[in-house]
């Protein structure tokens, strides 16, 4: 099954069917979609402090305000909607709840404390400003060491303290192969908080279908099946009585991979007023209480012998939890992420790791792309720079002398994951040679003197974990999370193909994708198949689109159930052709006997018997119709791999740093659309310059959010990125259906430590480390200043 | 965000102090200011207007006298809160009134806290504006106490009298200002 020879469409640059509408602005947003009569407008009234007991509401004066229905606190949904607490069944987890409206107490800047039901929405946002909430301010903590502290405040009082998850793995004999080393380094690395910010912010739409007794949710999210999963489960109502809908969505990026309590409460609200609602979020509350991510400080220790090959590994790993556990990845997500991705393309046997979550008056923090890579390769990427640096190999050698050879596939890494294929050395030789990294190496002590900039280089070599399957998420305590996805495959009376997939798309194309892999396995034309996602009502169940699943597990699925339908068709196919149906294939839009194309069927001719609109009979024993619907649920992990460098040029005199040489190599297994892959390297590139050189969310020690909008919350603009030179390496996967591995995340994942390194590269002449992001100009200039000082005695 | 000064004021520390707690100067002269009661023996009530950014609110604060050693110290303790969703402000500022001779010292420590609304897109802009309220509140309390002359007396060494009392209140009222927006 896994042998797929003579595609025709996967592997070709199809130009997107999407962008036909989406470049002309006819692609239908939320904030688009023509809303019922009577609608109500919802407006939250968001907590403006971190911490604080809820004395009272006085929504009287807002009540009063002529188009406000009703406001409502979190006492009036106690009985409706069940609080927050995801079933993470894994060592180490304590669970805690969070009411979609805050009650007795608030935790975070951002938390919904009450609701306005409006006429429109800007009698809502009016009446927003009209309800007076008393708080009695608590002490509050922000930062992961403080919340661990023995004296801080305490967010659970049901916990105790703000450990909320912790989680330990150590190989046999460890701290004997640790000791044994020639020598240990060690290294502290830190991440700011970043969040995904898609270009289109968040919301909902919930309307009420009163003859079949259900309710549609409309809302821009990647796992339409989860949120009606979590909504029949929150609201405790029958699965069938809601369908989820998906519109045009303008990014996700992860952010949308989460259930909110804005979703939960639409529904409850149309179920109770038999009234649609709508609630579209702003730029605000999307950089408040969308989740946020990363925010890691790793502590690494590497034993490292004197030939820079890496003994052991030991890893304390904190990630910031934020005030609750997202729904549905929790706390958990980020931090068992990154401690068990960091060996990465590395043969590593020897590791310990030791990861605390932490409770804090912050956002919630949840998935955004990458998860925990850009921060675990930002640690171990780093790590192979110092062992370069420290025992004078080039870094690039350090790597080499490390890396999982070609030899060594299929391979099963430190914590158990499999590498069934993979390019770990080749793509580090080939963007080694497409950079010219080596002559940058000779002429990087001359370059300064051109225009006293520092000039620097760094590489990430990286893996990135695409397509988790049930096991993956399993054994990562996620005990509700399906990890397979579906597809039923329709050839419909006129001969050509519908396919409904339990994805989301989000902006990554899979209405053309999709329509490559099914019309190519069908033998039909491109144009003869249409895909159809994001709708519960019309898609079978499955998982979403999130961490690099679309391709490997969607992909999959269409080939899985594609193949099942053949089946049908060449059976109909051979009664009609006096034909055994194992010497049947389809091309052409035809079925005919292997290297008989003359005698054929047309794919319609064959739709025709199976729909009885012919006189040919049903063979004996088939059924009517010609669909099939198939589940693929891929291996525990597919590994993705590549290699990023950067070189940069940092100007001592203003701090900033410029992005000079940008070039990758990248492999994820089959491609189906090489043009969509490299949209995708771009996209996440681009976050990953963000995350590097200027995004971070900032909290004071009060939990006080500061930069709630795209003022200070500095994201990158086209005149920040560079021109990025791509390369492919296909390695397909043996161990998926199709060959494919996923790519979503890649870019992000390679381009923050790539760039960390370059500066860190370019700044190491003078004393400088770098091991933190974002390194923003007037943290470099610091640095710098820093170092002179030091120098200078 | 801890913000600390002083400012020598050439007259007696008895006439600076007494300054310092009238009220009625300091809701002439506050920028926005709408009202200004005394609501029990030093607590005070205040509503002022202003705009940080996009934040364009009523701020209700309670203010609060306390630890008063005549005419040494005392501590001004403040709660603001915007209307609806703007966000609060609150602080503390002690200022204490040092005698040297004939003339005074005026030390002041303020420690304020910014949440809601206006953090959340005023945080960059707030020293900047306190700086720019606290440059309206010189002119409005010149302009007060001299509505014909707006001429700054320099120079000579024979300053009015008012113009010192005028420094004197303006000195209290700017860390009122420092706290109720920094």
């Amino acid at each position: 099954m896994n042998e797929i020879s003579d595609w025709t469409l996967i592997g070709k640059s199809v130009p997107r069917r999407e962008d036909a509408y989406l470049l002309r602005g006819q692609g239908k947003y939320l904030d688009d979609l023509p809303v019922p009569q009577n609608t109500m407008h919802l407006g939250f009234v968001c907590s403006p402090y971190a911490h604080a007991k809820i004395a009272g509401v006085d929504a009287s004066r807002a009540k009063a305000l002529p188009g406000v229905i009703d406001v409502l606190t979190g006492a009036d949904f106690s009985d409706d909607i069940l609080p927050f607490a995801p079933d993470i069944q894994i060592d180490g987890y304590r669970r805690v709840e969070r009411l979609v409206i805050a009650v007795d107490k608030v935790r975070f800047v951002g938390e919904y404390v009450a609701v306005i039901l409006a006429d429109s929405p800007y009698i809502a946002q009016d009446a927003i400003e009209l309800v007076d909430v008393d708080y009695d301010p608590l002490p509050a903590v922000s930062g992961i060491e403080e919340a661990l502290k023995g004296d801080a405040p305490v967010l659970f009082d049901s916990l105790g303290d703000n450990m909320v998850f912790e989680s330990h793995f150590e190989t046999e004999g460890f701290e004997e192969q640790f000791d044994s080393a020639d020598l240990v380094l060690e290294e502290e690395f830190r991440l700011g908080r970043v969040t995904g910010l898609p270009i289109e912010p968040r919301g909902c739409l919930a309307v009420i279908d009163e003859v079949a007794d259900t309710y549609t949710l409309w809302t821009p999210t990647q796992i339409p099946h989860q949120v009606r999963t979590a909504i029949a489960d929150h609201l405790q109502m029958p699965e069938s009585s809601v369908r989820v809908v998906t519109p045009v969505v303008g990014g996700g990026f992860g952010t949308k991979c989460h259930v909110f309590p804005d979703e939960l409460v639409a529904v409850a609200l149309v179920r109770r007023y038999r009234r649609a609602v709508k609630w579209v979020q702003d730029r605000r509350e999307q950089l408040l209480s969308d989740p946020h991510a990363r925010e890691h400080l790793h502590r690494i220790k590497v034993a490292v012998n004197r030939d820079g090959v890496i003994q052991a590994i030991k890893l304390n790993l904190m990630t910031n939890s934020g005030a609750y556990a997202n729904y549905p990845f929790s706390c958990t997500l980020e931090a068992t992420g990154a401690a068990r991705m960091l060996p990465g393309p590395y043969r590593i046997r020897n590791y310990k790791y030791d990861v605390v979550s932490a409770l804090t008056n912050t956002c919630p923090t949840g998935a955004y792309r990458g998860t925990g890579q850009p921060s675990c390769f930002l640690a171990m990427e780093g790590m192979m720079d110092r062992i370069g640096r420290t025992l004078d190999i080039d870094p690039a050698d350090v790597r080499r002398r490390n890396v999982v050879n070609p030899d060594q596939f299929p391979y099963v890494n430190v914590v158990g994951v499999r590498y069934d294929t993979g390019s770990y050395l080749q793509s580090l030789d080939r963007v080694v040679e497409l950079s010219g990294y080596d002559e940058f190496r000779a002429r990087q002590p001359r370059d300064r003197l051109i225009d006293g900039k520092y000039r620097g280089i760094g590489i990430c070599n990286y893996t990135e974990v695409s397509g988790t399957g049930a096991p993956g998420w399993r054994v990562r305590g996620f005990a509700k999370m399906p990890g397979f996805d579906s597809a039923r495959v329709v050839v419909e009376p006129d001969g050509r193909a519908s396919v409904f997939l339990s994805q989301a798309d989000a902006g990554q194309g899979h209405l053309t994708a999709f329509a490559q892999v099914a019309a190519d396995r069908l033998g039909l034309e491109y144009a003869d198949v249409r895909v159809f996602e994001g709708d519960t009502a019309k898609t079978p169940f499955g998982t979403g689109t999130f961490a690099s699943r679309g391709s490997v597990v969607g992909g999959g699925s269409i080939i899985r159930c594609c193949d099942k339908l053949i089946a049908k068709i060449k059976r109909i196919a051979g009664v009609i052709l006096q034909a055994d149906p194992a010497d049947l294939v389809l091309g052409g839009g035809c079925v005919h006997r292997a290297g008989a194309p003359g005698n054929s069927l047309t794919m319609e001719q064959v739709a025709e018997t199976a729909y009885s609109m012919n006189n040919i009979p049903l063979p004996e024993g088939e059924d009517h119709g010609l669909e099939a619907t198939d589940y693929y649920d891929p291996p525990m992990v597919t590994l993705a791999n590549g290699t990023h460098i950067a070189q940069v040029a940092v100007d001592p005199d203003d701090g900033r740093i410029e992005i000079e040489n940008y070039t990758l190599v990248h492999d994820c297994g089959r491609v189906i659309n090489p043009m969509i892959v490299k949209g995708q390297i771009h996209g996440g590139t681009v976050q990953g310059i963000g995350e590097a050189l200027m995004e971070e969310i900032v909290y004071d020690s009060d939990g006080q959010h500061l930069n709630a909008n795209l003022l200070d919350y500095v994201i990158p603009l086209a005149m920040d990125i560079p021109d990025m030179r791509i390369d492919h390496i296909e390695t397909p996967s043996i161990d998926t259906v199709g060959g494919i591995k996923g790519t979503g995340e890649c870019g992000v994942t390679g381009a923050v430590p790539a760039i960390a390194n370059a500066v860190c590269d370019a700044l190491a002449g003078i004393g400088v480390n770098i091991r933190s992001v974002p390194l923003r100009p007037s943290f470099i200039l610091e640095q710098i200043e820093n170092a002179r000082r030091e120098a200078a005695g | 965000m801890i913000l600390e000064g002083k400012y020598r004021i050439p007259i007696e520390r008895q006439a600076v102090w007494e300054a310092l707690v009238d009220p009625v100067a300091l809701k002439a002269c506050i920028p926005g200011c709408k009202s200004f009661m005394e609501k029990a023996e030093n607590e005070y009530a205040a509503e002022i207007h202003t705009s940080i950014g996009p934040i364009n609110s009523s701020f209700t604060v309670n203010i609060t006298l306390s630890d008063i050693k005549p005419p040494e110290s005392y501590r001004i303790i403040g709660q603001g809160k915007g209307a609806g969703a703007a966000g609060f402000a609150s602080g503390q500022a002690t200022i204490e009134l040092i005698e040297d001779g004939t003339e005074t010292e005026l030390h002041y420590t303020a420690d304020t806290k910014v949440g809601g609304k206006l953090a959340q897109v005023g945080s960059r802009l707030i020293e900047t504006a306190a700086q720019k309220l606290a440059g309206r509140f010189f002119s409005n309390f010149a302009r007060h106490l001299a509505p014909d002359s707006v001429t700054t007396a320099t120079g000579d060494g024979t300053v009015p009298a008012w113009l010192w009392w005028a420094a004197i209140v303006t000195g209290g009222a700017l860390v009122l200002v420092y706290w109720l927006y920094a």
